[in-house]
């Protein structure tokens, strides 16, 4: 018997009866047929995974998939759906749902579907891959111009308010960046208010997450060593 | 029906002959044409083939593959001579050799999957075990990648969600940084 804490959530009993057939030797199984009894299971049981029926009355598609997320941010949602569009069905997995099957799926598919999604894995139809790929490219060129944006502005500062704005990123309060410093509380937030000047920002909760891509980005360089090859061989 | 043309970037000879002759012998991938720099000029083959002391090797590559123009690029990444990284090979053929897909030929187990994204970031279209060559799955790959897909592991279509999902999380919580510069 396998433990995953599973949720069902259809109007459909046929379509619950093959969802079950297909899990079986998973447990334990919970079964909603309504949004507030799946509202219910999300808040009290905390599933691993999901399994929703896409044409439960009062879903709504795509924004009601996403209220649902938010209830319970760590589950892996799946939905069973007609055949939809390759955008629509794209869109689906922008929300973060972890698997899209057709509603006609083989029991014995979907244990191997939910199977490979408990591992980590994506259950998506290689021709939106091409989605996929493309959306990579774009979020990943967004981010390096942010962080060239971010770049830019930091140029301005001085040396201590780079110094002191770094801190900041990684959460220290202006005490302790005084104490480590040897400045006085006062001097970090005369630095501090010439800091949000020249970043153009309003308070520190801004400027930490300004300074938290720069950290990450600082702390992956070390431990890339772009001079060599990208890939190397063991 | 149109053939899907393929080309091959492997540093080491023997290789990338052996790599072509597979692709030439698998009957299940008549509808491919492996280009080189040979079949395309068989009466300059030596000055084609002679690295130009006037072109890095990355605008070497380029220059090559902009003149096959080939449908599908398997790229080796065992290749020492480029000293940026892949990345920039790979962003380099997306904005000079748009209508070539690269596929990169790696060792599965040496490789990090971060890299895998980074390269799949900056155009790869996916990804084969240069050890898993002469599999059913090479002619597959190739028609898939024809197609437009990509060509890579459920496991990293997972990493690739997760990271265009951080990504989105991360403009919701940004600084508008158009307003302020």
């Amino acid at each position: 018997m396998r433990l995953i804490l599973i949720l069902l959530a259809s109007s459909n009993k046929k379509l619950l009866m093959r969802w079950e057939q297909g899990l079986l030797g998973f447990s334990p199984l919970w079964f909603s047929t309504s949004l507030d009894s799946i509202k219910d299971k999300l808040n009290k049981n905390k599933p691993e995974i999901f399994l929703l029926d896409y044409e439960l009355p009062e879903i709504n598609g795509k924004d009601g998939i996403v209220k649902l997320l938010q209830l319970c941010t760590d589950v892996k949602v799946v939905v069973f759906s007609p055949q939809l569009q390759d955008e629509i069905e794209w869109e689906l997995f922008k929300t973060g749902i972890r698997g899209c099957c057709r509603d006609n799926i083989k029991p014995e598919q979907i244990n191997v579907a939910i199977k490979a999604i408990h591992h980590g894995e994506l259950w998506i139809r290689r021709t939106l891959t091409s989605f996929m790929l493309q959306e990579l490219v774009l979020v990943t060129r967004e981010k390096n111009r942010i962080e060239q944006a971010v770049n830019d502005l930091l140029e301005n500062l001085t040396r201590r308010e780079y110094e002191i704005a770094m801190l900041v990123g990684c959460g220290e309060s202006n005490k302790r960046i005084a104490s480590k410093l040897e400045i006085t509380e006062r001097t970090v937030k005369a630095h501090l208010t010439e800091i949000f000047r020249k970043l153009h920002i309003s308070d520190r909760i801004k400027l930490a997450l300004m300074m938290k891509d720069t950290i990450s980005s600082l702390n992956q360089s070390k431990t890339n060593n772009y001079n060599e090859p990208l890939f190397i061989s063991k | 029906m149109q053939k899907i043309t393929v080309a091959v970037v492997e540093a080491n000879q023997e290789k990338r002959v052996q790599l072509e002759q597979s692709l030439h012998q698998d009957k299940e991938i008549s509808a491919i044409e492996v280009l080189t720099d040979e079949i395309s000029n068989k009466g300059n083959v030596e000055r084609r083939l002679k690295p130009r002391s006037d072109l890095t090797f990355l605008d070497d590559i380029v220059a090559r593959i902009q003149r096959i123009k080939p449908r599908i690029l398997l790229l080796s990444t065992q290749i020492q001579q480029l000293s940026g990284g892949f990345c920039n090979l790979l962003l380099t053929l997306r904005n000079q050799c748009p209508e070539t897909l690269v596929v990169l030929l790696i060792d599965e187990e040496a490789t990090e999957v971060n890299q895998l994204l980074d390269a799949l970031a900056s155009g790869a279209r996916g990804f084969l075990d240069s050890k898993k060559v002469n599999t059913p799955s090479f002619s597959k790959m190739i028609k898939a990648v024809d197609k437009g897909e990509a060509w890579v592991s459920r496991k990293l279509h997972g990493e690739m969600m997760n990271k265009i999902l951080f990504q989105f999380s991360m403009k919701m919580n940004e600084v508008d940084f158009d307003s302020t510069c």
